[in-house]
């Protein structure tokens, strides 16, 4: 189709609006309520363009090409037409651009600079509207408010959680909400992006700094194993807020709450700043010169004393894939095989037959293709939210979505059907008869419930011989952010570096843990809230003779049953990379610099293992080294078979079958993120059971 | 040759100290324009700009907000300043320094200011004793404020 914008000639495609042409062709049209991801309700009227034979200046938004069209962005209709619009939308809004947050990056203040009048001709007065305290994240300025509604259609629409209203007509007209605190989704920060003012902004950032102030450093979500791209602003060295970096096959423009605001748990004040080692029964600081000798020594010592077998070395998955490189060169180098990184699993007679790692069997955009999605052990709301929009968008593209979890939670998108299983009873769920499939495509997607369950080998077997049954691809959503890398680099006790089978198969994490070995060595984990019990890991590290903890964060029982505690990086100051849970490798730069006595985690690593004449690294040695070992890897298996698994019985009272998680309290630099604390604090006192009647009494406001 | 002649003769007759010497003469009897400094001082401009203050609201509130827009405009960044909220929700400083050496006293910083915080007052005779005492902070630039308000609101009165 051909049409003419400014007098020139572009080819376009039928179904576009104006607005969307003239994205693609880079022409600039203002635009405060159109937003690509959202519907369109052209309010803002702020898009108005003149086009050939139609009498009023139209909206662009609104407006579909057609064959031939003349489209004016710059005539002087079209001038006249944006500069009253801009006329109107200031007529409300207060001058205090000072001491608003937004100035610099808002977009009402580029545009009535570009498009607005010079002065106001306004003498009366201007509309006030009182504010909520409607969120712990989101601070509000309501009388900034332009009414563009994209925060109300994002709750429609995209999140699926109506949260934020429009209230009233006319000069009355405000965005609110009923009840105070009340808005507590796990995307809600995404509103903070969408505003186009600083009617809803950033609570925690609030008053530190200026726009025009901030660095701009990209990163990665550290959080979960989409993957999500977040662009962190910094100011003095510090992190002061975080926002999505578009990425159309990842995270979109979106971005979770835990995403944007869990970098305030690196400046949690139990962050270690200094090696310690233990003296005569107490902690002492140490310099750092000393330390990659001490731990090598230590460690080659304890190799010595009590035999290869006999010392546990336990990773996070959210360690970095160079960090996880390193951890495996080092002890595998040395003999080691008691290599884990599925701390919070308790049963492993699957992990013979399991995938080379776990996917998710198709790319994060493909989700939609998908007729069935059978959703099992996993609460896409609370655990990936940033998945839970696709899932959303897919369930309005006729895909069903079939949960089956061993808690009731609610998703924010619709389900076909929701089950409640138990860890023993999966097969009875697992049944045609149960399931009403649609014709098409199938895609099973196992979650970290299933992971955390003690009868784990037993529902992985079921549930590959029902997908082998109803002919459908399997995928998985890990419990930390590089599970992947976990297990591709050869974190896992049976595995070598690339996926390959090893020769002796160590101890797993739950036998490490389990059998109380005269050593162990934690990298990056939490002992109170990283494993599948908090009681053993206490009875293991009290009974071993020496532990060594390679952590950012001293926790009471590191205090207590620490040998030598090692200082180490967070994802924010090191160089590092992530492996998503589509495959796709993301590398990241160190977004600040780390305090003195605190190096990179690789880096310690590297010389210990050149101490051990185990080889030197760089950072792009070992991306090298890691992308040779992964060359050839396809992420899209069609069908994974782990019917064969050779299972032992199930035993109920094996550990306790909590396998739920908070979804923020995943890992622990979340844990540690005051805003997300008071959330989750919050959010738990307003959910309706526990709201008691005075609270209602309290809190219901039906606004006046 | 002529020319010659003439210089000859002017250099002869002295003509050039004479001519000296009569602006000397004229300038004894006018009155004096020299001045005693520390006892006797120039008139001043009111858009004279020396040393900086910041100012209060009559209720004794700070007027600085912490926009940074003095921060921004400074050619010589002179001007560092952090901000917080209060804890009655506004926007506060916590610091608010000037480096006099770096300043060039342009006054873009007063012309910035949306609030007619930061102001640059006629004081143009300070000392340091030592190079950290350059940079002045916030409560000192509050303390001229409050000596000079008077000063500044008659110059705010006269350039209008």
């Amino acid at each position: 189709m051909k049409v003419f914008v400014n007098n020139k000639e572009y080819s376009a495609e039928p179904e576009d609006t104006i607005i969307e042409l003239c994205d693609k062709i880079g022409v600039h049209i203002p635009r405060f309520c159109y937003h690509k991801h959202l519907s369109v309700v052209a309010s803002c009227r702020m898009c108005l363009v003149d086009i050939e034979g139609v009498k009023h200046s139209q909206p662009a938004c609104s407006t579909p090409l057609r064959e031939d069209m003349r489209i004016s962005t710059k005539s002087e209709k079209t001038k006249v037409a944006q500069k009253s619009s801009m006329e109107f939308l200031l007529i409300n809004h207060p001058l205090d651009c000072p001491i608003c947050d937004q100035a610099g990056e808002c977009e009402l203040q580029d545009i009535s600079l570009e498009h607005g009048d010079d002065h106001s001709r306004y003498m009366q007065f201007k509309r006030v509207v009182i504010d909520k305290d409607i969120s712990p994240l989101i601070s509000t300025d309501m009388t900034r408010c332009i009414h563009c509604s994209r925060c109300v259609r994002f709750g429609e629409e995209i999140s699926n959680v109506k949260e934020l209203g429009l209230l009233n007509r006319g000069e009355d007209m405000k965005i609110d909400v009923f009840i105070e605190s009340s808005v507590s989704s796990e995307l809600s920060g995404n509103m903070i992006d969408l505003c186009p003012v600083g009617a809803l902004n950033n609570k925690p950032y609030r008053y530190t700094a200026r726009t025009w102030d901030l660095r701009q450093i990209c990163g990665i979500s550290p959080h979960d194993c989409i993957g999500s791209n977040i662009n962190y602003h910094t100011y003095n060295n510090k992190i002061v807020r975080a926002v999505p970096s578009e990425n159309p096959d990842i995270n979109q423009t979106w971005l979770s709450d835990r995403d944007r605001f869990g970098y305030e748990g690196i400046y949690s004040e139990d962050r270690i700043k200094k090696s310690q080692m233990r003296v005569d029964g107490k902690l002492v600081e140490i310099d750092f010169d000393s330390i990659p000798s001490q731990v090598n020594n230590l460690i080659n010592n304890n190799i010595k004393k009590h035999g290869k077998e006999k010392i546990g070395c336990l990773i996070s998955g959210q360690s970095t894939s160079e960090e996880l490189f390193m951890f495996q060169k080092i002890f595998k180098g040395l003999g080691v095989s008691n290599i884990d990184h599925r701390t919070k699993e308790s049963n492993f007679d699957y992990q013979k037959n399991y995938p080379l790692m776990p996917s998710l069997g198709c790319n994060l955009k493909d989700l939609d293709e998908y007729e069935n999605i059978i959703l099992i052990g996993v609460n896409i709301k609370t655990e990936y939210p940033v998945l839970s929009i696709r899932l959303n968008l897919a369930t309005k593209n006729k895909t069903r979505v079939h949960s089956f979890n061993f808690k009731s939670l609610d998703e924010n998108f619709d389900l076909h059907c929701k089950k409640i299983i138990d860890h023993s009873n999966i097969e009875s769920f697992l049944n045609i008869n149960n399931i009403e499939l649609d014709q098409g495509k199938t895609l099973i997607i196992i979650g970290p419930s299933v992971s955390r369950s003690p009868n784990q080998s037993n529902i992985l077997k079921s549930i590959s011989k029902f997908s082998l049954l109803i002919d459908a691809k399997i995928g998985f959503l890990t419990e930390s952010c590089n599970s992947t890398s976990g297990w591709l680099l050869g974190n896992v006790p049976h595995r070598e570096l690339g996926g390959n089978q090893s020769s002796i198969i160590g101890k797993n994490s739950y036998q490490m843990i389990t059998n109380k070995l005269p050593s162990y060595i934690l990298y990056n984990l939490d002992p109170e809230f990283d494993f599948f019990d908090k009681s053993l890991v206490e009875n293991a590290l009290e009974s071993s003779e020496c532990n060594i903890f390679f952590t950012s964060y001293i926790t009471p029982m590191i205090e207590k049953y620490a040998h030598i505690i090692i200082p180490i990086t967070t994802f924010a100051e090191a160089d590092g990379s992530y492996i998503n849970i589509e495959g796709t490798y993301q590398t990241f730069r160190p977004i600040v610099q780390p305090s003195k006595n605190i190096y990179e985690g690789w880096s310690i690593l590297n010389k210990i293992l050149k101490l051990n004449n185990l080889g030197d690294y760089s950072v792009t040695n070992i991306r090298d080294e890691l992308k040779k070992s992964l060359e050839g890897l396809d992420f899209n298996i069609p069908n994974i078979d782990m019917s064969n698994i050779n299972t032992s019985p199930y035993i109920e009272n094996k550990i306790s079958k909590e396998s739920y998680r908070e979804t923020n309290q995943t890992d622990l630099i979340v844990r540690r993120s005051e805003s997300l604390n008071q959330a989750t604090k919050i959010k738990n006192k307003l959910s309706y059971k526990n709201m008691n009647n005075e609270f209602k009494k309290s809190h219901i406001d039906i606004t006046k | 040759m002529i020319h010659k002649i003439i210089k000859l003769l002017k250099s002869l007759f002295l003509l050039e100290i004479l001519k000296g010497l009569s602006i000397t003469g004229k300038k004894l009897f006018t009155k004096s324009i020299t001045i005693q400094y520390p006892e006797e001082k120039t008139p001043q401009s009111p858009r004279f700009r020396g040393l900086h203050a910041l100012r209060r609201y009559p209720n004794g509130e700070e007027r600085c907000i912490g926009c940074k827009l003095c921060e921004a405009v400074c050619p010589a960044l002179a001007i560092t300043i952090d901000t917080e909220m209060r804890d009655d929700g506004t926007r506060r400083t916590t610091k608010y320094d000037i480096d006099l050496f770096k300043c060039v006293y342009c006054g873009f910083c007063e012309e910035a200011c949306p609030v007619d915080a930061i102001v640059e007052t006629k004081i143009f005779e300070f000392h340091f004793e030592s190079r950290d005492e350059r940079v002045i902070s916030k409560d000192k630039l509050l303390q001229i404020g409050d000596i000079y308000e008077k000063e500044e609101i008659k110059d705010r009165n006269n350039i209008n």
